[in-house]
């Protein structure tokens, strides 16, 4: 029953009550849209990242990325490549040569990362091949000898176009120059334009034949995934499987003399033969050996003596200026819609103040007649929450239509679009917002009509009956 | 046997500063079971704060206020608030009924603080609203209802918890003479017929024409308390 006057209370001030749930709703509404298209536009940058750039897991030669040299490949790559292919969630695989070079044209030089791709795998994991602007551009087609496709910020710095000769610049894995032209097959445009200025892309087998590779050798294997939410499981799955640990003795012995103490030093050389471990094993033996409060102080060190076999790295950890920047946006919901709520906060103490001191009387005779503070507390509490439920769901159900409706049709901004492409964000823009955002959101609803209720409440169970009743 | 025993009962307001009023002043009383008491006296003499003394809304400066052996003053907030839900039924001057619920519901609400089931409390509302023959407007809202029809379901609120004794402040005060009439004849059958304990605080002679017993007021102080054979 309190439940129900509680409701009906609501509703005694249509006028008042309504101003409310408007203004909450109004708030709630342009703030989570607001969210929505920052959303939208880390989702669209986190998806061009994905399917153009570094893929959804990437898998090297673990000692590749402590130094990016040319002679730490991945053996065995295209049985490696067979077996991930397997596994479940798994879209497609392309193996990758990877290098520096300097590039030079007639009219200018400059340095880049020089990726050798095999094209028919590397078309399923980059979608790279969409993106060519050069009406003659072509994906590694119509050009049969070194063909080399580059960025269109990379050619207006070259001063090339498509067929124009470019001479690479860079060395091999025992040294030695390597010079050898190519001849521009296609110019690409992402929304990354420092992608598009870093990056030059051949074919592996060319790669293979200048720089004398073996057959089955790679720097990088690239996996997408068909679902993102997969992509964590993956990593695990694959780390547990080909990602093996064993203690470098060299190390070992330095980091004795730097930063670990003589007894961690003594019990971890006792593990220091060349027999190596997976990913699971080791991280359980190191905390076996040493304990687990050693092994967490001293983490960091062990990992630095800790030799690895392949390295598997999501995308979170290839580009962690995007981690960063996605959770920076997880973070920018609560703090954009906190902010409004707080703000709308205040307005719904002033109008539950205002109820309670208009029904003083009817307050004082509640508990008067046997209503007691508990539930006279709770009653505002709830007329509160109603009050502001009421607003939130109907601005969430806007905000959602909103987003759904702009989600179909996107949001064209391209008249910013230089400056977003920059950055690397896509100008046209998808404003998307999950489930559990709205439910989160719906919480803090609930939240701040709980915290808005408490001076009201506490001022509605401080009167005092006898008072109260007589009240005009 | 006395259900209210009042000793030495007083009620001092502003009590530290130079002109402390003395609104209750040594009161010593006692009410059986079944009386139809009223408490009268001039406008200011002390019968409501004393009414609202014995219903324990407010606190005595001295004295001893004991309702069936239990000295209402030892009592917590919230145990002295549940007191009053089983012990005493409230009618108020300006009826105050509760505004959005239906004459019927608001019977009902104080049988669903003391934890009723719907069935009995659906039962025992209908009897009461019969009782005081406005079962016709079980489902109409206060606002919807005349004054003395207001009054009614006060009463019948009043009943609902099964108290003790009924306190009534000024109850006829915003009525008009067949209201008041009516209500009176009510209260009356009540008090016959079901031995309920009635004490009003009023100075409406149509009231003190019908009680049993007058308590006189003056300056807080009891001047007078005479029983009255019908």
């Amino acid at each position: 029953m309190i439940l129900t006057i509680a409701w009906k209370n609501v509703w005694r001030s249509k006028v008042r009550s309504l101003v409310v749930v408007s203004a909450v709703a109004i708030g709630l509404w342009g703030g989570i849209t607001a969210v929505s298209f920052m959303n939208g536009l880390m989702l669209g940058r986190l998806n061009d990242a994905i399917k153009i750039e570094v893929a959804s897991v990437q898998l090297h030669n673990a000692a590749f990325m402590e130094n990016d040299e040319i002679q730490y490949t991945i053996h065995n790559v295209d049985e490696l490549m067979n077996k991930v292919a397997q596994y479940p969630g798994v879209l497609a695989v392309s193996k990758r040569f990877r290098t520096d070079v300097m590039l030079n044209s007639n009219r200018a030089a400059a340095g880049a990362s020089m990726i050798g791709v095999v094209p028919e795998n590397e078309k399923k994991v980059s979608q790279l091949y969409q993106h060519l602007v050069d009406s003659n551009s072509h994906y590694f087609e119509g050009i049969k000898h070194r063909p080399i496709l580059i960025g269109e910020k990379m050619a207006e710095k070259l001063k090339v176009h498509v067929r124009s000769k470019i001479l690479i610049n860079t060395v091999d894995a025992n040294g030695n120059a390597v010079r050898e032209v190519f001849r521009v097959v296609g110019i690409f445009k992402t929304q990354n334009t420092s992608f598009d200025e870093m990056n030059v892309f051949i074919r592996f087998s060319d790669a293979q034949k200048i720089f004398q590779m073996k057959k089955d050798e790679a720097h990088e294997l690239a996996i997408l995934m068909k679902k993102m939410m997969q992509t964590k499981q993956i990593t695990m799955q694959l780390k547990n499987k080909y990602t093996t640990f064993k203690i470098n003795k060299k190390a070992l012995l330095k980091a004795r003399n730097d930063s670990i103490p003589q007894s961690i030093y003594k019990q971890l050389q006792d593990l220091s033969s060349n027999k190596t471990y997976s990913y699971k094993k080791y991280g359980a033996l190191l905390m076996q050996k040493l304990g687990k409060k050693h092994y967490q102080l001293y983490q960091k060190q062990l990992e630095a003596i800790s030799e690895t076999g392949l390295d598997v790295a999501q995308w979170k950890h290839i580009s962690p200026e995007l981690a960063m920047q996605s959770s920076w946006l997880d973070l920018m919901l609560y703090v954009f819609v906190g902010i409004i709520l707080a703000a709308l906060g205040f307005g719904i103490v002033n109008t539950m103040l205002m109820a309670v001191l208009e029904r003083v009387r009817e307050i004082g005779m509640l508990i008067a007649i046997g209503m007691n503070r508990k539930r006279v507390f709770s009653m505002i509490v709830l007329e509160t929450v109603f009050l502001s439920l009421t607003g939130g769901i109907l601005g969430i159900i806007l905000a959602w239509i909103t987003v759904s409706v702009l989600n179909y049709t996107g949001v064209n901004m391209s008249q910013f679009s230089k400056g977003m492409e920059a950055l690397g964000y896509p100008s046209l823009i998808y404003p998307s917002i999950d489930l559990p955002s709205y439910i989160k959101i719906t919480i803090m609803v609930i939240l701040t009509g709980i915290l808005a209720a408490i001076y009201p409440a506490l001022h509605a169970i401080r009167l005092k009956p006898a008072e109260a009743i007589r009240k005009e | 046997m006395s259900i209210i025993e009042i000793k030495n009962l007083e009620k001092i307001y502003n009590e530290n500063t130079d002109i402390p009023v003395h609104a209750v002043n040594n009161v010593n009383l006692s009410f059986e079971k079944g009386e139809f008491a009223a408490i009268v006296g001039p406008s200011g003499c002390g019968k409501t704060t004393l009414l609202n003394l014995i219903g324990g809304l407010d606190s005595p400066t001295s004295g001893m206020i004991s309702i069936d052996g239990v000295d209402i003053n030892t009592l917590s907030q919230s145990k002295l608030t549940n007191f009053r839900m089983d012990n005493i039924g409230f009618v108020f001057q300006a009826y105050n009924l509760i505004p959005v619920l239906t004459a019927k519901e608001n019977v009902e609400f104080i049988m669903h603080l003391q934890g009723a089931s719907k069935k009995d409390r659906d039962k025992r509302a209908e009897e009461l609203l019969q009782a005081v023959g406005i079962d016709d407007k079980a489902n109409v809202r206060p606002g919807k209802l005349s004054g003395g029809q207001q009054q009614r379901v006060a009463v019948a609120r009043a009943l609902a918890s099964k108290p003790k004794f009924i306190l009534a402040d000024e109850p006829t005060a915003n009525l008009d003479s067949k209201s008041t009439e009516t209500l009176l004849s009510i209260m009356e059958r009540l008090n016959k017929e079901e031995n309920i304990t009635f004490i009003f605080s009023t100075h409406d002679q149509r009231v003190v024409n019908k009680a049993h017993r007058l308590i006189k007021l003056e300056d807080g102080k009891v001047i007078g308390d005479e029983r009255v054979i019908k």
